[in-house]
């Protein structure tokens, strides 16, 4: 829709720039993330194998980090300079900071990917077939952690411009509302500077040295639990770029306005005060931490369902508001009134669809003893297909279709395939989302080239494991085709012609920011109220890990252990054993 | 803030619909053979559904146009 709007771009060129920067790495991961989707979807259901099962972890270990890494975390960097420059309506006070973050960003990924890559060229011995939860006993190369603590760094980096944009509007507005994407940009950055306390700590003291030699070994519970302590977070950290598009564009695309901004507020705020203190609900089956700290875990988890509700509540209060807006009418009528033929609109609406059931199954994750039924099994990859696979890179997908023309004024090529690729992507994950699910229900592991033992059938209570087998790899080959479709529309739009009314604005909240109290902006207390409640929930925890394992373990190789060591300590544990059970030993 | 005055109907909305009917009509299938343990054929099923949900579009569709020419 042409409007006499100046766009972003013709506002703001040089951080209009930025924000293509950021979705250009965003996207270059995504197909390559999306490749190497595709080879392990059509390998493990052994449909199509193109490369050796060897070689699978490496593959699984670019899928993971190109997409949750580097796609989600590259793409919310340039919405959140998006969001951040627009909605305080200035821009960061030195473009070299701003080009340094994006600059180490890159050069992190590329160090982290090209040792991952490397994997597969034999003749060179770097490699970091860790997967994206890096902690030991795997070990990668030195260079996969060096671009990973380059890459965070840059994050960091990102979220100090954008803080010094703050404060610098601060004092030129002293008493006035955080614009609420601003807030929402904050109030995310600080939920990832507490997160990446763990990360940091585990790579800098422990898995780096162990890689460099420097120290023999580490304590492997000590290294995942501080993986979890960043590895939950990090998933409201792909999550909350998409609730920001839910919350200020989507109700716009869907002719309204935000229902409530206070409830967005309070909704990233929990998230602030809760993603952090729940990583161990990860770990139920880990046996050195004790019953009582997960059951904390999952109290805190469940707890994070409240702003899951309150969004669900919101989002679709506002597009309702919208749809009635636009002549809808009924109790359920107003649906038809909704501009579905829409990508921007549509994609973010199925996204959010699937991020329901995806909150159904992550409850089954999160409670203590259900989650031992489907730990490790395919469920689990079931499950973030749906969130981070669908609500986040779905909703990403969707919001470029409404961002780009602003950041290009060009338009996108083709809106008729965009819709096909938002509509494809959602039947495809509904494919191999239910696969998953249900495989990981009949036991079928995760994580593995070769899930059929020999000589062992898994049973199933209807249907077949070759019919799960072609439903995950017809999934899964829709979910290829359709990511094409988005780069090659989106490859096809570079070239469209420039025009004007690119342009959008968005309309304020039905219930404005003043209508909350002006505690839920101070963002000291927030920070200070989650670091107490991550203080509670994991000093017990890590000291009571570190006094059973040690700081740095009881020793013992890194994967990959040899065959050989392995055959040298067999006879003497099996005959400790056969000693033990005679009784000869006490 | 100005708004579209009048209700917009558009085919995309058809679209979505059919999907979206489509795929709880195969998780159906999922949740009957998981709950109650009853093994529907999935190729007579999935082409019944195909069947149903295409019969159920057109229909839509041509309410739709119908409804559309009575306003005109």
């Amino acid at each position: 829709m042409s409007t006499d709007t100046p766009s972003f771009l013709d506002r703001y060129p040089e951080d209009a720039a930025i924000v293509r920067q950021a979705f250009l790495v965003s996207f270059v991961a995504l197909g390559l993330g999306a490749l190497f989707g595709i080879v392990q979807a059509l390998h493990r259901t052994n449909i199509l194998r193109i490369i050796q099962s060897a070689d699978y972890y490496t593959a699984l270990t670019a899928h993971g980090v190109l997409l949750v890494i580097v796609f989600t975390i590259f793409f919310l960097v340039g919405v959140y300079h998006w969001a951040i420059t627009r909605s305080l309506e200035r821009t960061p006070a030195n473009r070299t900071f701003t080009k340094a973050w994006l600059g180490l960003m890159s050069l992190g990924s590329g160090i982290a990917g090209v040792t991952i890559l490397l994997g597969f060229v034999p003749q060179i011995d770097i490699s970091a077939d860790v997967l994206f939860t890096f902690y030991a006993p795997l070990q990668a190369h030195p260079l996969f952690y060096a671009g990973l603590t380059v890459f965070i760094i840059g994050t960091w980096l990102a979220g100090a411009d954008w803080f010094r944009t703050y404060l610098q509007w601060r004092r030129d507005n002293s008493g006035e509302r955080i614009p609420l994407q601003a807030f929402m940009v904050l109030t995310t950055m600080v939920m990832w500077y507490i997160a990446t306390i763990g990360v940091a700590v585990s790579v800098l003291f422990f898995l780096l040295p162990w890689s460099l030699g420097l120290i023999d070994s580490v304590n492997p519970l000590l290294t995942r639990t501080l993986f979890w302590f960043f590895g939950h977070p990090v998933v409201y950290f792909w999550l909350l770029p998409a609730y920001l598009l839910w919350y200020t564009v989507m109700p716009k695309i869907a002719g309204g306005r935000l229902f409530s901004d206070p409830l967005a507020r309070v909704v990233f705020v929990l998230f602030v005060l809760l993603s952090t203190p729940v990583g161990i609900h990860h770990q139920y089956v880990d046996p050195g931490i004790a019953e009582g700290f997960k059951f904390i875990a999952m109290t805190n988890t469940m707890f994070l369902l409240l702003p899951s509700f309150l969004t669900a509540f919101t989002v679709v209060a506002s597009i309702e508001h919208g749809a009635r807006q636009r002549g809808g009418t009924g109790l359920l009528g107003w649906l038809r009134a909704l501009p579905w033929r829409d990508p921007a609109f549509t994609g973010m609406a199925l996204a959010g669809l699937m991020f329901a059931a995806g909150g159904f199954s992550g409850m089954i994750n999160a409670g203590m003893n259900i989650n031992y039924l489907v730990h490790n099994t395919l469920w689990v990859p079931g499950h973030f297909h749906l969130t981070v696979g669908t609500a986040v890179a779905l909703t990403f997908m969707a919001g470029t279709y409404w961002l780009w023309p602003q950041l290009t004024n060009r338009e996108i090529y083709s809106r008729p395939i965009a819709l096909g690729q938002v509509v494809l992507w959602f039947g495809g994950m509904a494919l191999m989302s239910n696969a998953m699910h249900v495989s990981g229900l009949f036991g079928i592991p995760r994580r593995t080239a070769e899930p059929q033992y020999t000589g062992f059938e898994f049973e199933t209570a209807f249907g077949s494991v070759g019919e799960l087998n072609i439903q995950l790899a017809l999934g899964g080959t829709l979910l290829f085709i359709s990511t094409l479709l988005f780069l090659g529309n989106l490859a096809l739009s570079l070239d469209m012609p420039k025009t004007s009314g690119m342009g959008q604005t968005l309309p304020p909240a039905l219930s404005g920011p003043t209508d909350s109290p002006r505690v839920l902006d101070n963002l000291k207390l927030w920070t200070a109220i989650a670091l107490v409640l991550v203080v509670l929930a994991y000093v017990l925890p890590l000291g009571a890990i570190i006094a059973d394992g040690g700081l740095l373990g009881s020793g013992g190789d890194a994967y990959p252990a040899l065959v050989a060591h392995g055959l040298a300590v067999l006879p003497e544990a099996a005959g400790e054993a056969v000693a033990r059970l005679l009784g000869v030993i006490p | 803030v100005t708004f579209p005055p009048k209700l917009v109907r558009t085919r995309g909305g058809l679209l979505i619909a059919i999907v979206v009917t489509g795929v709880v009509w195969f998780e159906l299938r999922t949740v009957v053979g998981m709950l109650l343990g009853v093994d529907i054929p999935a190729v007579p099923y999935l082409i019944g559904g195909l069947v149903i949900i295409s019969a159920l579009a057109v229909f839509a569709d041509l309410s739709r146009s119908e409804l559309e020419e009575g306003r005109a």
